[in-house]
């Protein structure tokens, strides 16, 4: 049985991208077949996140068209070989694609593929609908933000009313010291007003622009860091394991709080 | 001592703008949360009054009429006090409010010795939509949209 889970948020820049490609990577890594599709057209970056860029032959597009056949449009990954992308086309703006086709893409990859994980674009228009027209799931990316949170709250009503009920959530980018001062929404006053259950909390990590520099997903790194572990721990929770949320302050630790333990450990 | 210090060197102590967010966001999502124009939600109000008002007389300054907003369900909470349930004697009057258990403290019971008239002012039968079930009618507390749905 295959899953469509579209990765989603309403807010751009809050972690769409980088969620999906972790999460198709750890998922991969679980020993599922995973493939992770780019419903963003006109404005494509998975394909950066993962470092395939060099190897994107033919998109989504091209299948439609009948240029190509869809396995000559998914890249596979040689890090992990039961992770492949369909890449979105660039050239292109979102209108070109509708969701019928979507759900037909969706419908041929589910033959081959247990997770089928969709990159949705920013905001509520055509390209969001049909990233959401071929899902059965989905994920809500947001950061403890009040622009963030309302939009993620317009998206889980727009889901609901396509009829998806299985709606998660991920808070993105906590700071656990801004937090401890108040000066940040924490991860319950999040999940409090959002009021949907709840898979991971990813704190804010330097090490996600190092991951995206390299074009080396996060749960890919030698030395985990706390983000990779959090995506990682999503990815399990996503296949029915019970994980405990990681222990936001037990982590980075402020110049504050060090300078204040130093003070206090006499 | 000294980490206090520490805090208040950098204004640590201040009030924070995490309660301030919060307080926004929910204001916010409740009136996004539902499609009820202001029109229509005084439309509403202006109907459940005249139909409530048949049986009984309101009082006006004490109405309160809000949409609230709680675990993904907009609710639409009307309180409306009653001034005198209309066709009854005084001494019905006077009697349901021992009878009847308020919710202001002060209400609670009436002195023997009271006038009727007395009694009568005292009486403040406040309905709440959830808790007293004459209230409770489809009419009073009610399910709105519970999100913003897409116009085809």
């Amino acid at each position: 049985m295959s899953r469509a889970i579209v990765v989603t948020s309403g807010k751009g820049g809050v972690g769409k991208t980088t969620t999906s490609a972790n999460l198709g990577m750890a998922l991969a890594r679980l020993g599922h077949a995973v493939v992770v599709i780019d419903a963003d057209f006109g404005l494509r970056n998975l394909d950066l996140l993962l470092g395939l860029e060099n190897r994107v032959v033919y998109t989504a597009l091209d299948v439609l068209a009948g240029h190509c056949r869809l396995d000559q449009a998914l890249v596979k990954d040689k890090r992990q070989p039961k992770l492949a992308l369909l890449p979105a086309a660039q050239n292109r703006t979102k209108e070109s694609v509708n969701a019928r086709q979507m759900r037909q893409i969706v419908r041929a990859l589910a033959t081959r593929y247990q997770y089928i994980l969709i990159d949705c674009p920013a905001g509520i228009e055509m390209g969001f609908r049909n990233a959401i027209a071929p899902a059965t799931e989905a994920l809500v990316v947001t950061t403890p933000e009040i622009s963030a949170v309302r939009d993620a709250d317009r998206v889980v009503g727009l889901l609901e009313a396509h009829g998806i009920k299985r709606i998660n959530l991920i808070i993105n980018r906590i700071r656990p010291s801004m937090v401890k001062a108040n000066d940040m929404m924490s991860v319950e006053d999040v999940k409090e007003i959002l009021s949907i259950p709840l898979i991971g909390i990813v704190p804010d990590d330097e090490q996600v622009i190092v991951s995206t520099n390299k074009g080396e997903p996060l749960v890919l790194a030698k030395e985990m860091s706390f983000a990779g572990t959090s995506f990682n721990n999503i990815a399990r929770r996503l296949e029915g394991q019970q994980v405990k949320f990681l222990d936001l302050n037990e982590m980075n630790p402020g110049f504050l709080t060090k300078l204040r333990k130093f003070f206090t450990s006499k | 001592m000294l980490s206090d210090l520490i805090d208040r060197l950098f204004n640590r102590s201040s009030p924070k703008s995490r309660s301030e967010v919060k307080r926004r966001l929910q204001k916010l999502l409740a009136h996004d949360r539902t499609t009820l124009s202001p029109k229509e939600l005084e439309d509403i109000q202006r109907e459940i009054m005249e139909v409530v008002s048949r049986y009984v007389e309101l009082d006006q300054e004490g109405l309160e009429f809000v949409l609230a907003s709680d675990q993904r369900l907009t609710s639409l909470v009307a309180n409306l006090p009653i001034r005198r349930i209309k066709g009854e004697s005084k001494d019905d009057a006077a009697k349901r409010v021992v009878d009847m258990p308020q919710d202001e403290p002060g209400d609670e019971q009436v002195p023997e010795n009271m006038t009727l008239d007395e009694a009568e002012s005292g009486e403040r039968a406040i309905l709440r939509s959830l808790a007293e079930p004459i209230a409770n009618s489809s009419t009073k507390k009610m399910d709105a949209p519970k999100r913003w749905a897409p116009s085809k």
